[in-house]
């Protein structure tokens, strides 16, 4: 890194803490603080848009483009469905009931037990995945960097806690549209160079061409297998299942869309969310593919995670680990070879290259495989799938002086748009759901201070979780499945909550509480995949609260039977 | 009436989304299926 990459990555994040700081320094209520309810819709959508999108999405997901295509896109069809269900019936109410959290509307529909126990459900899941918001970034850039792990934490975590104790709600919206800004021209420029560094006679539809050969532009996938992750179906269906249990009832999303000055503007920042999150993800992915393609023209190393390289090439697997890289260049310049034949023919001629390209391709995932197994028996605890490491290490070797301080300004920048929505739907939570619930006389001011405290208080926590995060073995996928074990059920309770009228709140509180042990039985004895556990959960609890409802009704009128 | 009654009375959802089914809700949806369309072309094209 160069002085003007420091220069602008420490600008970039230091204008946007301070002006953030600054800009909402006048909180003088609770509802200023927590609510805002001045913002226009651009400002909602780019705020719902920035909290979804962590530092994962912008490192990771072109890393995922590099090895497995555009396929992912698929995940995100169901959002726009979502966006439009969430319009009509979610917004409207919880505008007409004048609610902080999602979660206060469970009162108004049921009871206060119930609006209690899906508050701590939803506090245990965002407060362990606010530390990993923080962590992710920070393990990757550390790896790559050199940077100390854990004053990384630290950093992000206390840069986020300034304005987002500060100014609350508005700092997070003020805030994200600067970082959205960051993100999106750090991909932009990201792409260009790369359009720009491709080799003479390569044009942007040759380079499309030959991450056609590689298979990386199969966007669709209309197969039924399950173990497919990214198929059109599962997106359709899963997708609009997921969003809809994460826009509708998580509060780091509902708080955003809450801020908006009227159902208007809301509703018009969740369709603009549904207008531009797939080609959003889409352009995101490309940027994957082009680093692909950038590596046909460029070696790559066998392994992107410099950690695993380290610790592989510090063991007894080292010569054999070499041998594979050595293999892995030959192949690079065989395939090079194929390429730029491949790209002179027409259509008609180059599909036997391209049958050869496609052997090529086979035999470069092989030896990354075997490379995997070495790095795994030389060291357990190394992370050996790369994915997260393939675009930054492009960035940090290839992009010009100036250009990297950008992209690393575009990372943080994600991580602490993400991380301060997390930590204000934290705060907020805690001082409405149950402070304020439980504590109740106390003067405006005393309100605001105690939300103020739990902000802090949270984000406190994020970075203690982030700092300890390091001593748990795959970490991200622990979390992924404790949000699956809680989702499916939060989702069940307001489905009843908006959709089922005759079902009272006493059966919706014992079949929550009935479904939760299922959910964590069904996970501790592996029942199924526990992405599925979301689905069982919603599903288990939605059944059990209407079975329930009409036993009760059969109990109460004999007669009818 | 409180709260609690005026929503379990309240039987006006689906009212609402066939009332507010509005241009910007069906251009939303459209153009998610243009995106879908424009992918499979793509797909199609590319392999």
């Amino acid at each position: 890194m160069q002085a003007i990459d420091w220069l602008i990555l420490v600008g970039s994040l230091l204008f946007i803490v301070v002006y953030g700081t600054w800009k909402t320094r006048h909180q003088r209520s609770i509802k200023d603080f927590l609510k805002g309810e001045d913002a226009n819709w651009f400002a909602v959508g780019l705020s719902v848009m920035a909290t979804q999108a962590s530092a994962i999405t912008f490192l990771s997901t072109p890393g995922q483009a590099f090895h497995d295509g555009m396929g992912f896109v698929q995940f995100y069809f169901g959002l726009p469905i979502a966006m439009v269900i969430i319009c009509l019936v979610f917004i409207p109410l919880y505008r007409k009931l004048n609610v902080y959290t999602a979660y206060e509307f469970l009162e108004s529909r049921f009871d206060l037990k119930t609006r209690t126990l899906t508050a701590i459900l939803f506090l245990i899941q965002r407060g362990l995945s606010a530390g990993i918001t923080i962590f992710a970034p920070a393990i990757i850039l550390s790896a790559v960097l050199g940077w100390d792990l854990l004053w990384m934490n630290i950093l992000i975590g206390t840069l986020v806690i300034i304005y987002t104790v500060s100014g609350g709600t508005k700092a997070v919206n003020v805030t994200q549209k600067q970082q959205m800004a960051v993100m999106m021209g750090g991909m932009a420029v990201a792409f260009v160079i790369l359009l720009i560094e491709l080799p003479a006679g390569i044009n942007f539809s040759n380079a499309l061409k030959i991450a056609g050969a590689g298979g990386k532009l199969e966007v669709l996938d209309f197969s039924f297998n399950f173990n497919n992750r990214y198929t059109f179906w599962s997106g359709i269906i899963g997708g609009t299942f997921l969003a809809l249990s994460y826009f509708g009832t998580d509060q780091s999303q509902v708080q955003r869309y809450l801020s908006g000055k009227s159902i208007r503007q809301s509703q018009m920042g969740m369709i603009m969310n549904g207008f531009l999150k797939v080609p959003m993800q889409f352009f995101i992915l490309l940027v994957g593919v082009m680093v692909f393609v950038f590596y046909q023209f460029n070696q790559s190393p066998l392994n992107f995670n410099p950690i695993a390289t380290e610790s592989v090439m510090n063991s007894e697997y080292a010569d054999e680990y070499q041998s594979i890289e050595n293999q892995l260049n030959q192949n690079f310049i065989h395939k090079k070879h194929l390429i730029q034949q491949y790209v002179s023919l027409d259509e008609t001629d180059n599909s036997a290259i391209k049958n050869q390209i496609i052997l090529a391709d086979q035999n470069e995932r092989e030896m990354r495989d075997h490379a995997k197994q070495l790095i795994e028996q030389a060291d357990d605890s190394v992370e050996t799938n790369d994915k997260d490491y393939v675009f930054i290490h492009f960035v940090l070797n290839h992009l010009p002086r100036g250009i990297i301080g950008l992209v690393l300004a575009m990372a943080l920048s994600a991580a602490m748009s993400s991380t301060s929505s997390e930590l204000n739907a934290l705060g907020t939570t805690t001082a409405i759901d149950l402070y304020k619930r439980n504590v109740e006389g106390k003067s405006e001011t005393h309100y605001l201070k105690m939300s103020k405290w739990f902000t802090l208080l949270w984000g406190v926590l994020a970075i203690i979780f982030a700092c300890v995060a390091n001593l748990f073995d795959n970490l991200i996928q622990l979390v992924n499945i404790i949000g699956s074990i809680f989702y499916g059920n939060v989702l069940g309770i307001f489905l009843l909550a908006f959709f089922v009228k005759f079902v009272s709140s006493k059966s919706v509180f014992v079949s929550a509480l009935i479904t939760q042990i299922f959910v964590i039985a069904g996970w501790w004895f592996d029942w199924m995949p526990y992405l599925w556990l979301n689905l069982f959960g919603c599903a288990l609890v939605m059944l059990m609260a209407v079975g329930m409802e009409w036993v009760n009704g059969q109990k109460q009128n004999p007669k009818e039977t | 009436m409180n709260t609690k009654e005026e929503i379990q009375q309240d039987d006006n959802f689906w009212k609402l989304l066939r009332k507010n089914w509005l241009p910007a809700y069906t251009w939303v949806l459209i153009a998610n299926a243009a995106y879908i369309l424009l992918f499979l072309i793509i797909t199609l094209i590319f392999n």
